[in-house]
């Protein structure tokens, strides 16, 4: 090969390399990517910014401990902290992997008693997105993720005192003084476990992979996880892992979003490739706190714990089973986070929670001898029907971080009901029993908004054998004022893309949820970070694709039948679940269980339309 | 052309690990046994040879990798198909992180009716280059591979299980070479989780 040649393949390798995953330097009033980011504390704590309670703008000092004057500035960012957070304002400090080790990153933070927190920037993320240059220098990102400061650290305490108002931009791009930071790389040269890989495993993965977690293994250290180093670069890469299917747009992204970077799934794959290396033990952050110790919202209000475990055999297919808790609601109350945690996490893969006022799940397990009963092709639920007995009260998936309902936000929960737990079991091969829990949260205050559940969708549904590209479209008119909490998609095995977009009575496009290559096994709540105003006189259309060819693996017929709507698993559903605060009593003020009786659900649920000539391209939807 | 391999003669002790794994004889280059020579212990202690003339299924498993634990219900009514037809049957750990402790743990757990040998120093591994966990060898009596990949299809990918599958490929092998036939398919490719510790 001539040196040409090999200077060519050099460069062109190079840019593959680092060419994707290089960030723009962001400009004060652009969107940022940084209020949901997950990272770790020098102390080895996982933070969400500006999620550590609720939902808070941020904003982010960025600590060289080997310059001098950063000293003279540390008791400026307790204080800054201490100011930000009675704004609510989440405030903390970076020390970037570019100028110290994990390990004298914690002695720093120790020794000059920081009280704010410290983030530990190991892999770079932080650095290579904002890409200080000075010591000290200061960002601040609003409660959109917009970037609304961003300069030296004695005009943040303005910035912070701002929030919500313009003086916060115009006293932005303020000189910095201070000592110079090292450039932020794109990827770095050398990618190890303890610098690089834990962090990001710590902050995503461990959750489930974690001893007695959900997922098959844990990735506790590094003896457990190099191992899987291949398995990881796959499996990031082709974003199987972490498992997030939904994509909606910037300004109203997913408070429970777990997705990776480019730059960090490419850390992953570089780690793989360069033989999975230890790294330097002065990069070992300290492991965090397990949270499996309890329950992550604290202690709940009200426990149901199925009546008896039930058997989960070893070997067949996925079980769908529903279970009774029969009067567990004795009183009126009001709710306001539902959590969940499986009896055994290695089967348990993710269920959905409903209320029963007619008795009619109890009366089907009554035939049923073994605990709950089987239902997949005979729903229990008949909101179809005319009743108003049964609703849904959410769901859990892994890895799924239990969401409280905004301040002065409840669901008023009548007396009188049943609580049914759907489950679904992946078998793993080994005959395990299960017997889950459920944790419901109250009000502690009255509320002043009731949040209700609506159902939208269609029966209008047949799909040809072998139609590899079936679509149906539905709409419902939005004839009030309401804030969209949630929203979530239902379909069964041969689903394949979902596009929810509202409609602004000013014609602007709000992409509500896209979720490509459909998996019943991952049907997620997708929460918003914050309610999404949908004034009346809006729109709010679905459209829903199906591959009911025999090249789809999810098939349930080997060879392709017609198939039509219906509550089996061989039949096919194309509906969204939204989780909303009316801002009027279009329903009557009323317990929220009341609201989807047929008759009034009639003008919004039947909205089917074949027009399928506006179906949204997938751009529409961005992160 | 005989060339002598590494010997690792009888168990030893590395690093806390039993290995149990041996090949002692020489291999010959015109010889088509591919495990001549190929002594194992499996985890219960009981000796194994094989380089005898018995067909044989190797099915190479990970302790902690969910899709090989979904599989042991097939693969115990698969062992009692090959017992019945003279096969020898073993499921086999080739990891260096594989543990003697985690196989027991992993033998009772499932339930597995066929022997299982940990091969933490990969002897067996690096002779036959698995490819991904559970992926099974199908020898016939003169110890020619006749069938390697996956047990069937029902994996389109990973975390893609298909609702209804129809290859039944390490059924179909064990048949055809039970009934001293070259099964139709003979390579597959294995859906599961990587090696990750041996090239």
């Amino acid at each position: 090969m001539t040196a040409q040649r090999l200077a060519l393949v050099t460069t062109v390798l190079l840019c593959t390399l680092f060419g994707s995953h290089s960030y723009a330097v962001p400009s004060t009033g652009s969107p940022t990517d940084i209020i949901g980011t997950r990272v770790i504390g020098t102390n080895g704590q996982f933070i969400r910014i500006g999620m550590d309670n609720g939902i808070s703008p941020a904003a982010l000092v960025f600590i060289d401990p080997s310059c001098a004057k950063t000293k003279d500035y540390l008791k400026d960012i307790n204080r800054l902290h201490q100011s930000a957070h009675k704004q609510k304002i989440a405030l903390y400090g970076v020390i970037s992997s570019t100028t110290h080790t994990a390990k004298a990153a914690q002695a720093y933070v120790r020794k000059h008693n920081i009280t704010a927190p410290v983030i530990y920037d190991g892999t770079g993320e932080l650095t290579a997105r904002l890409q200080p240059q000075i010591s000290t220098e200061s960002f601040m990102v609003n409660l959109s993720d917009q970037l609304i400061y961003h300069g030296n650290i004695d005009k943040l305490s303005m910035a912070i005192d701002a929030t919500g108002t313009d003086t916060a931009i115009k006293e932005s791009n303020t000189a910095t003084a201070g000592c110079p930071l090292p450039k932020a790389q794109s990827l770095p040269k050398q990618v190890t476990y303890n610098q690089h890989i834990r962090p990001l495993i710590n902050a995503n993965c461990l959750t489930c992979h974690q001893d007695g977690g959900v997922a098959p293994f844990s990735l506790k250290s590094y003896t457990q996880s190099k191992p899987w180093a291949g398995m990881m670069a796959h499996v990031t890469q082709s974003r199987f892992m972490p498992p997030w299917k939904g994509i909606s747009a910037p300004g109203h992204r997913f408070r429970n979003e777990r997705r990776l970077t480019d730059r960090e799934i490419a850390l992953f794959s570089q780690w793989s490739k360069q033989g999975a290396k230890e790294g330097s033990i002065e990069n070992l952050m300290p492991s965090p706190a397990s949270d499996n110790s309890g329950w992550r919202l604290g202690k709940p209000d009200v426990l149901l714990t199925m009546d008896e475990a039930f058997e989960v055999p070893a070997n067949g297919k996925d079980v769908y089973r529903y279970f009774v808790k029969k009067d567990a609601i004795p009183k009126d109350m009001v709710i306001v986070a539902v959590d969940f945690k499986p009896g055994d996490p290695a089967v348990v893969h993710h269920c959905n929670f409903f209320l029963d006022y007619d008795q009619r799940a109890r009366k089907i397990d009554a035939k049923d001898p073994k605990p709950g009963f089987q239902v997949f092709g005979n729903g229990f639920m008949d909101y179809f029907g005319g009743s108003s007995g049964q609703f849904p009260l959410g769901a859990w998936a892994p890895g799924g971080e239990p969401v409280k309902l905004p301040e002065g936000m409840g669901i008023p929960i009548p007396a009188g009901g049943d609580f049914v737990i759907e489950i679904h079991y992946h078998l793993n091969g080994k005959k395990t029993k299960d017997q889950s829990t459920v944790a419901l949260y109250l009000a502690k205050k009255p509320i002043q908004k009731t949040v209700t559940g609506l159902f939208v969708g269609t029966q209008d549904v047949k799909i040809p054998a072998g139609e590899k590209n079936y679509w149906r479209h539905f709409y419902m008119d939005v004839s009030n004022d309401l804030d969209l909490i949630d929203i979530a998609a239902h379909m069964h095995y041969i689903g394949k893309d979902v596009k929810i977009v509202a409609t602004l009575p000013d014609g602007a496009k709000k992409p509500l949820l896209m979720i490509k290559d459909w998996d019943i096994r991952w049907q997620n709540v997708y929460v918003y970070r914050e309610p999404i105003f949908i004034p009346k006189g809006s729109r709010i259309d679905a459209w829903f694709s199906f591959d009911n060819s025999a090249d789809n693996p999810a098939n349930p017929f080997k060879k392709p039948v017609e198939m039509k709507w219906g509550w089996a698993s061989d039949e096919e559903m194309a509906e969204i679940y939204l989780t909303v605060y009316p801002h009027s009593g279009f329903w009557g003020e009323e317990w929220a269980a009341g609201v989807l009786l047929e008759d009034m659900m009639k003008p919004w649920q039947r909205g089917a339309s074949a027009n399928l000539s506006d179906i949204p391209s997938d751009s529409l939807f961005t992160l | 052309m005989y060339i002598i391999r590494h010997l690792v003669i009888s168990t030893c002790l590395l690093l806390g690990i039993v290995i149990q794994v041996s090949q002692v004889a020489a291999q010959s280059g015109t010889a088509e046994h591919l495990l001549a020579g190929f002594h194992a212990l499996d985890i219960n202690q009981e000796s194994h040879s094989f380089g005898n003339a018995r067909p044989k299924v190797l099915i190479f498993l990970g302790q902690e990798c969910a899709i090989s634990q979904r599989y042991i219900p097939t693969l115990n009514e698969l062992s009692t198909l090959a017992k019945a037809m003279e096969f020898d049957f073993y499921g086999v750990f080739s990891d260096s992180w594989a543990t003697l402790e985690k196989a027991k743990q992993f033998q009772q757990d499932y339930e597995v009716n066929f022997p299982l040998i940990l091969d933490s120093a990969e002897v067996i591994a690096h002779q036959l280059q698995p490819t991904a966990k559970p992926e099974a060898f199908v020898f016939n009596t003169k110890g020619e591979l006749s069938y390697q990949g996956r047990i069937d299809d029902r994996f389109a990918d990973l975390g893609k299980l298909r609702q209804t599958f129809s290859q039944h490929n390490l059924r179909d092998a064990i048949t055809a070479v039970g009934n001293g036939q070259q099964p139709d398919i003979a390579r597959t490719k294995t859906i599961g989780c990587f090696y990750g510790g041996w090239d």
